[in-house]
């Protein structure tokens, strides 16, 4: 078994195909390291000409208003001048501790700014609206995902506010190394990932049809190869972090690496989702650890799927038909809040989105409380073991032969 | 030790093989012939299970035969079959094709080096095999083999491509592997080749396989049976069976004309020489029915020439 296993990954690593996949990643990952990632230009950044343009021109309104008469003045106004009163005083202080680069102290303060700012501007759109930057590409839920970012970042900015290590403007922006993989976590980074892992065991089985007389009196049972051929792929699959290795470190050395216990909010989907929106506290280091354990079980899903479609159809464009299809299955289904109505919690594609399983933004989409990353994980596993049993059986079967 | 139980091969109506039952021992070079599609790929690829019999069994060593899979890897373990030249993987080198083999059959690593210098494939062995020619490709499926070193060893056309250097160096082999025990199944077209080095030689018809020694009594041993003519008229032919009509001839397509005797007696030698020469036929030779002559007898003989 050895020997086979020696034979498989060298055909793997030496495959041309799974080559340029490599090699595409790692062109993509520098491209990202180089040119994207500096100019990443989060919403929630740390503008100190935004709030101050912001504090001036409120504080001018105020001054303008004092010890003006306020009987018969639109109650708006009136609104204006309590809430301005309120507010101008934090962002005071937030500029202050800037330009002291007193972090902490901000991190405290912007905590308080965004929990008070999300309260008055929550549905109070006759008054108040949140960043524009929200309301681009007609999303018509851009005040929910708003109201989630600013708690989100309320908490983070807790946690920021009684950190035991060195705050940075790049750790409250999110562009340290770790924070990055972070946020693409959350984003396209998983399915490119999945994607990438279908097209490297597409062929697995396929490409052995090309040398039959070489192989086909190997002495080697077929179950053990497929189970070979299986964990090969998943070692191929974990090689595509070598390319993201590379980025990880180049954003590190322009950004910093951050540390494992920055914070990584996670989305208290228990609670009564909209009017007591809340956050857990979870360390960035737990964020990767489960979504690097989702993320490899969904190598394994995909993998067994395509083991389980190669010895079925013999097809490779079956494979990969099936395996987009378990990838991009959710968005037959997905829809905001549609999990209020149906269980989307117990279909394994529920759960490709990695990052946001783990942070739980996807019980927010949703409006579900039971998405789970102990349920992903049973869902996903059990799926995986039952693909694998069913190869197994198949590959047992005296009359069925791997290669034909 | 194989021991072929009534094999019988099916595909559609038409019976490739028939009913098969023989046994082939240790230390023994086998040689199979036949036209192509005859069925002597079907045969090997039986004894490898790579097709299953309709009917019958293979029964290798400890009674091991192919009754379930784990039966089949214990049975690989000591079978095997020379790749086809064509299933190379053209970016790997011979030397780790040859590695290849070498470990998946858990053989002694000291074979490869030893197999490339027999085969002298020291000098392409370690480029790709994608640069080969047919005849390097060949080398290399038959030194994969070798270093496989499996106790018995089953080979298609294993001389294609060869020249005659390589086919005697490759022959050669191939009698030291049969020295040391293993059982060598070659099917080959190089039928001199074949003659000279096999201890059985099997021909194919109607999905049978014939003992060549069944079609002519005592094929394999070296006595002179018979004169054979090249390019005989049908004048002298005719004159032959009048002067002796107790001899069979035999024209064979190849145009080769067997006088078959009845006896090695000096005095019949001498009068069939006479009988030639003053006829001015000169380019005639005693001794035994060739495996080509037989070939030709049995595949291809001319139905129009009567033999006697």
């Amino acid at each position: 078994m050895w020997s086979y296993f020696k034979f498989e990954i060298k055909q793997f690593f030496t495959n041309k195909k799974n080559l340029a996949i490599y090699f595409l990643l790692a062109f993509a990952t520098l491209f990202y390291a180089f040119k994207i990632a500096p100019t990443y230009n989060p919403i929630e950044s740390v503008d100190y000409d935004e709030i101050e343009a912001r504090y001036l021109t409120r504080q001018e309104f105020l001054d303008h208003m004092e010890g003006s008469d306020l009987n018969g003045v639109h109650p708006s106004v009136i609104y204006a001048i309590g809430i301005f009163k309120e507010i101008n005083p934090i962002d005071k202080k937030r500029l202050d501790a800037l330009d002291e680069g007193d972090l902490k102290q901000y991190a405290d303060l912007t905590r308080d700014w965004y929990y008070f700012t999300n309260s008055f501007t929550y549905r109070n759109e006759a008054f108040f609206s949140y960043n524009s930057k929200y309301f681009i590409e007609n999303n018509k839920y851009a005040e929910d995902d708003a109201f989630y970012a600013y708690l989100e970042q309320a908490v983070r900015y807790d946690a920021y506010s009684k950190a035991d290590y060195e705050l940075s403007l790049d750790i409250f922006e999110q562009r340290t190394a770790l924070q990055t993989f972070e946020r693409l976590s959350k984003g396209l980074l998983p399915i490119i990932l999945i994607v990438c892992v279908l097209l490297l065991s597409i062929d697995i089985v396929k490409k052995d049809q090309r040398h039959p007389s070489i192989l086909k009196g190997f002495p080697i049972s077929d179950w053990k190869k497929l189970l070979v051929k299986m964990f090969v792929a998943l070692l191929g699959s974990v090689a595509l972090f070598a390319p993201l290795l590379i980025g990880f470190f180049i954003i590190g050395l322009q950004f910093g690496f951050g540390n494992f216990n920055l914070p990584s909010p996670m989305y208290a989907a228990q609670l009564d989702w909209h009017l007591e929106g809340q956050f857990e506290m979870m360390t960035l280091g737990t964020f990767i650890v489960q979504s690097l354990t989702l993320l490899f079980t969904w190598f394994i899903v995909i993998i067994s799927v395509v083991l389980l479609c190669s010895i079925l159809f013999r097809s490779e464009m079956v494979n990969f038909a099936v395996g987009l299809l378990l990838i991009f299955g959710e968005n037959f289904y997905a829809s905001r809040y549609v999990g209020y109505f149906w269980d989307v919690q117990n279909y394994p594609t529920s759960y490709i989105q990695v990052g946001q399983i783990i942070s739980k933004r996807r019980n927010f989409y949703y409006m579900n409380n039971n998405l789970d990353f102990t349920l992903g994980l049973q869902l996903l596993f059990g799926l995986a073991g039952v693909v694998i049993l069913l190869m197994i059986v198949i590959a047992l079967n005296k009359r069925y032969k791997l290669m034909k | 030790m194989i021991e072929i139980q009534n094999i019988t091969v099916q595909f559609g109506g038409n019976k490739v093989l028939n009913d098969i039952s023989m046994t082939f021992e240790q230390g023994e070079m086998i040689g199979l012939v036949a036209p192509n599609g005859t069925g002597k790929s079907t045969f090997m690829n039986v004894l490898m299970n790579y097709v299953k019999p309709l009917k019958g069994k293979v029964v290798f060593k400890d009674s091991l035969s192919y009754s379930n899979k784990s039966n089949e890897v214990k049975i690989h373990k000591f079978v095997s079959m020379m790749p086809d030249q064509s299933d190379l993987y053209n970016h790997l080198s011979g030397r780790e094709h040859l590695k290849m083999f070498a470990t998946m059959w858990q053989s002694d690593v000291k074979l490869i080096d030893e197999t490339i210098e027999a085969l002298n494939m020291k000098h392409y062995v370690n480029k790709k095999t994608g640069t080969y020619s047919l005849g390097m490709r060949q080398r290399l499926c038959f030194a994969m083999q070798i270093v496989a070193n499996t106790e018995i060893m089953m080979m298609d056309e294993v001389m294609n491509g060869l020249d005659p250097n390589n086919v005697e160096i490759i022959s050669n082999l191939l009698l030291q592997k049969k020295a040391e025990g293993k059982i060598i199944i070659i099917a080959s077209h190089l039928l001199d080749n074949l003659e000279k080095y096999a201890d059985r030689i099997f021909l194919f018809n109607k999905g049978k396989l014939v003992d060549s020694n069944q079609i002519i009594e005592g094929f394999s041993q070296a006595q002179i049976k018979t004169i054979r003519v090249k390019n005989m008229a049908s004048d002298t032919k005719k004159q032959f069976q009048e002067l002796f009509p107790t001899i069979k001839l035999q024209t064979l397509t190849n145009g080769m004309s067997l006088i078959h005797l009845p006896s090695s007696e000096a005095s019949l030698l001498s009068s069939l020489t006479s009988f030639l020469v003053e006829r001015n036929v000169v380019d005639f030779a005693f001794g035994k029915v060739t495996l080509n002559d037989l070939y030709s007898m049995y595949y291809h003989e001319d139905q129009n020439v009567p033999a006697i």
